[in-house]
């Protein structure tokens, strides 16, 4: 895995997480249904949630896998064994260790899977599964499969858009960009979202194209099409959002950089890096870097310049006033003068 | 985690200038809290506001964690730092020591 892509792998772990909270949420509301029935659960409900408090007790992978393959053990055929199933299956997947056993869980236990929105959640994750191992044949059949089965969303094209990019597929990443870009209009976002004003829908819209334009371009840069892919970046490049930092809000700027590098059209795209190399993904800077000592023959000077380029970006913190945990009320005007350290966190 | 690698940092230089902020964008308390404790932070920890406009997600338009930002002496915003990898507390050290002499 190169590093360009594992910023996005971050999404698709995310999707891992929350089909896991999905699976979780829908045994809580059969289980919360059960009681209207009959005064007490059942005995299927008790050791499923009995299981499901274990399975999320412990973060090891092997255990979880292991917590759900003794409930499907136990109870093999209730309305409980999708999830079961579902959950034997997702945890060696995020912290890839052994693929081997990864893809054995899939192809014993995807088959059995009944309910359909549980298929396709196991499926978009057996497509991550693929992103990681490269398996770019298994990615393009499962994109075919699924198409046939179901009703893709918006972001169901961009799950695979982004498994195919990590999986370098790229003529599967440039067909699931051009369906995504059918789906993202300012239309569907007001179809999605009923409260959202005519004004966000139409931004929002033409940012997820921007978003969709930039995994295109890039898929179509490394498919040899390098004008076809600046054409693709520059036509969508004024669609996009940016950060009050300047940061774009879609990896367009990441991937428009990145494509001139490989052209050797390094000064223009150290300019498209410009302010993501400062305050943007890791990747950026990385990009930034090369583009530079490609240029100048060493990283040299590096350091100056990247000094003068803050100076010249440098944006103002804005100012706020938060209570700490004692009821005390800090306001970052009292600090004028120092160099302040602002850093958000949550704890875990 | 990032957090504990900033506390030697702010025993270091908080005399020459260097102010830490910290902000929990979760609210949650009690986590922080202990978390706060079981690492013996002491520089300012902050819960985010609540309802509509959060001081992390709107007015600091961070939504990865975690993210911070290196604010010069005038006030503005020099270096963001987006996730936190081994050895990244030696490049931050350098960052703050630029400043606090500039």
């Amino acid at each position: 895995m190169n590093r360009s892509t594992s910023t996005w792998l971050v999404a698709l772990v995310l999707l891992i997480s929350v089909g896991c909270g999905q699976v979780q949420e829908q045994a809580t509301e059969s289980a919360v249904d059960q009681p209207e029935q009959d005064a007490e659960l059942s005995e299927v409900d008790i050791a499923y949630e009995e299981a499901a408090d274990a399975y999320e007790a412990t973060e090891d992978p092997a255990e979880r896998v292991a917590i759900a393959k003794d409930f499907l053990s136990r109870f093999p055929d209730t309305e409980k064994t999708d999830n079961a199933l579902a959950r034997a299956m997702y945890p060696l997947i995020e912290d890839l260790e052994k693929p081997d056993e990864a893809y054995a869980l899939f192809e014993e236990y995807l088959p059995q899977i009944t309910a359909p929105e549980v298929k396709f959640e196991a499926q978009q994750n057996l497509a991550v599964l693929h992103s990681m191992t490269g398996n770019r044949e298994a990615l393009s059949s499962l994109a075919k499969t699924m198409a046939a089965e179901h009703d893709f969303q918006y972001t169901d094209h961009l799950d695979l858009m982004e498994a195919a990019v990590e999986a370098e597929a790229w003529d599967l990443a440039i067909q699931q960009a051009d369906a995504s870009l059918a789906l993202a209009t300012p239309e569907a976002f007001k179809a999605q979202y009923d409260d959202i004003s005519d004004e966000d829908a139409q931004r929002w819209g033409r940012r997820r194209e921007a978003f969709s334009a930039a995994h295109k371009g890039w898929a179509q840069e490394n498919l040899g099409h390098h004008e076809a892919a600046l054409d693709t970046f520059a036509s969508n490049a004024e669609k996009t959002t940016y950060s009050f930092l300047g940061i774009d809000d879609t990896p367009l700027h990441i991937y428009w950089g990145k494509s001139l590098i490989l052209q050797g059209r390094f000064e223009q795209a150290m300019e498209k890096l410009e302010v993501e190399a400062l305050y943007g993904p890791k990747e950026a800077k990385e990009a930034f870097i090369e583009a530079w000592a490609a240029l100048h023959g060493s990283d040299e000077g590096l350091e100056e310049h990247f000094w003068s380029l803050r100076q010249k970006n440098a944006k103002p913190l804005p100012q706020f006033t938060l209570a700490n945990y004692d009821g005390d009320t800090i306001d970052t005007a009292d600090f004028v003068g120092d160099v302040l350290l602002v850093a958000a966190w949550n704890p875990t | 985690m990032e957090l504990p690698r900033l506390e030697p940092l702010w025993q270091k230089y908080q005399d020459q200038g260097l102010t830490i902020i910290a902000i929990d964008s979760n609210r949650d308390t009690e986590r922080a809290q202990k978390f706060i404790a079981e690492n013996n932070l002491t520089y300012h920890m902050l819960e985010d506001t609540e309802g509509e406009e959060t001081v992390v997600g709107d007015k600091l338009q961070i939504n990865g964690f975690p993210t911070s930002y290196l604010v010069d002496r005038q006030g503005r915003i020099l270096y963001s730092h987006i996730g936190f990898d081994e050895g990244d507390e030696v490049k931050l050290e350098e960052e703050i020591r630029k400043l606090l002499e500039s």
